[in-house]
């Protein structure tokens, strides 16, 4: 047998074990929206911990990690940090969200505003916010599968074969099982994912450079740049602190508000379990760990490869290793762009029909046909996703840049929403609406840019500063509806 | 002392976020000292990741007091 059959036959298994998994996790859950959408809350704490944590591990960190380490060096920390910080926020506002989230039974991250605001507009942007941020995240999953299983068959079979097939399991078992068969793959893939991590991060600089340490130390004597805080930007050059700090502002800002995190604030079985959850969180950054060692030690072994994303795999198949090793490899991998793919999909599909269809178009469904609608709401995105991935002419770059810029604009709101009676309906959309433009604004013109600090920084303080003069300038709400949020 | 409490812990956090950025990260930007083999801002952030994990651990376990199940 030929070392591509292998590996691609290790990928198959792979394949056919998550879709049995995904299919049968949703055997025990309700049939209506909150057995789909938030899994009847009843997760646990070892589903939660993987749920959340294996979305980390996306296309992004399992393939951009190692190139970023690779690339661009000691910038590459601003991974761990924000890692680290990322859910703290939620330690801080989840407990509350979880307990609105039982009494009004919300399964949706716009439900809340909805509800605290008594607004269909802030439900219908955070909609649009939302699917537009979703789906080139999305595409990127899916371009990175079609790359892998492009790399397994040594180019036989094309990118928009591998993306469909692994696209076509993942919407099989979220269609089935919802955000159970959400939960249960991305513990079977995270624990995929961390032993493939460790072992290779392990293995890769003892193989290339004799252990980490070496590793390291060949890298200060040659490349001492690539060590030194914050490491380089794209092109090359000394990263300024603008540009490293306020990536881990905006990642810290936005992650914890990003609506397939947030949602699985309902899923928990109890606010002790979501606590627990949040506090072992950062534990997975030591997880990112291993991830960059491998994107190290290809800096002196592996020079000149471009485009850097693509370090882990040449290094992978350009070692001799047996072919089940890079079949698990490649596994890992698609793992990596699944469990994010699947949470992405399930919250989009969710998204899009309780925050948009059932707001602005019609509001009277029953629970059956509004999960019928989801899941084929699930279906639909994954479709366009699918397209936009296939098709070379739409570029993704600009709306990559935006996503987090986009998402961190919610996190305002949130504190506003728990935090500040004052707050109103106008302020809010005002600052959504002013920090989304402000974040695109400083994006599309480089004469604004300062210490290549991230646009959507900027958009944050254009934000808080709208939605203070704003909602000061209109009628505050009935102080009785928003002491229920602010004093939950 | 419930209120107190978590801001107290907001305060910690915000002073962990400050230290994983600008200004307080280019302290100790240099490669050297190594430690256990890893260069000094890697074990730095490492050190920041393993303090917010033991911080909150120990927040929950002994000052936190929520009611809910």
């Amino acid at each position: 047998m030929t070392a591509w059959v292998t590996v691609l036959l290790v990928t198959v298994v792979y394949l056919g074990l998550t879709l049995a998994v995904g299919l049968f996790s949703g055997r025990t859950m309700s049939s209506g929206t909150e057995g789909y959408v938030a899994g009847d809350r009843r997760m646990g704490f070892f589903v939660l911990y993987f749920v959340l944590g294996a979305s980390i591990f996306s296309a992004f960190a399992f393939l951009g990690g190692p190139g970023w380490a690779y690339s661009r060096g000691a910038a590459a920390f601003y991974i761990i940090s924000y890692t680290s910080l990322g859910l703290v926020p939620m330690y801080f506002f989840g407990p509350r969200v979880a307990r609105l989230g039982r009494q009004f039974g919300y399964v949706t991250q716009a439900q809340l505003f909805m509800h605290r605001y008594h607004s269909r507009h802030i439900s219908a942007l955070l909609a649009v916010i939302s699917l537009t941020a979703f789906v080139p995240y999305l595409t990127l999953q899916m371009q990175g599968a079609g790359y892998v299983f492009s790399i397994v068959t040594e180019g036989r079979m094309p990118m928009w074969a591998g993306a469909g097939i692994t696209y076509g399991v993942v919407l099989l078992y979220v269609f089935r099982s919802g955000v159970m068969g959400v939960a249960w793959t991305n513990t079977f893939q995270g624990i995929l994912m961390l032993g493939l991590a460790w072992g290779l991060g392990l293995y890769l600089p003892h193989a290339l450079h004799g252990g980490i340490g070496p590793m390291f130390i060949r890298i200060a004597d040659t490349a001492p740049n690539m060590l030194t805080a914050p490491g380089l930007n794209a092109a090359g050059d000394p990263w300024t602190w603008g540009g490293y700090s306020s990536a881990i502002a905006i990642s810290v800002f936005g992650f914890s508000v990003w609506p397939h995190y947030f949602m699985k604030i309902y899923t928990a079985e109890s606010i002790a379990t979501l606590r627990k959850t949040i506090i072992f969180y950062p534990t997975f950054a030591f997880f990112v760990l291993p991830i960059l060692f491998i994107g190290f030690s290809g800096v002196l072994a592996f020079p000149n490869v471009t485009p850097a994303d693509t370090i882990l795999p040449t290094i992978v198949t350009s070692l001799g290793l047996p072919a089940i090793v890079v079949g698990l490899f490649c596994a890992g991998a698609l793992a990596a762009s699944m469990s994010s793919g699947d949470a992405i999909v399930h919250a989009a599909g969710s998204v899009l029909i309780k925050d948009g269809y059932r707001v602005l178009v019609r509001s009277s469904v029953t629970d059956a046909d509004e999960t019928r609608m989801i899941r084929w709401a699930v279906v639909g995105i994954g479709g366009i996703a699918y397209y936009v991935a296939i098709s070379s002419e739409i570029s993704l770059v600009l709306l990559l840049l935006l996503s987090y810029g986009f998402i961190a604009q919610i996190f305002p709101a949130l504190i506003a929403a728990l935090c500040w009676r004052r707050s109103t309906p106008a302020g809010v959309i005002a600052g959504l609406v002013v920090g989304c433009l402000a974040t695109i604004i400083w994006n599309l013109a480089p004469a604004l840019q300062w210490q290549q600090i991230h646009p959507g920084i900027w958009g944050l303080a254009a934000n808080t500063a709208v939605l203070i003069a704003v909602s000061f300038a209109t009628r505050p709400m009935n102080p009785a509806h928003v002491d229920e949020f602010v004093t939950a | 002392m419930h209120s107190t409490g978590l801001r107290a812990l907001a305060i910690v956090f915000a002073a962990i976020f400050v230290a994983t950025m600008w200004p307080v990260y280019p302290l100790v930007r240099q490669v050297h000292p190594f430690v256990f083999g890893l260069p000094f801002p890697l074990v730095y952030v490492l050190g920041l990741t393993l303090l917010s994990f033991i911080v909150l651990l120990l927040f929950d376990r002994y000052v936190h007091q929520d009611d809910d199940p």
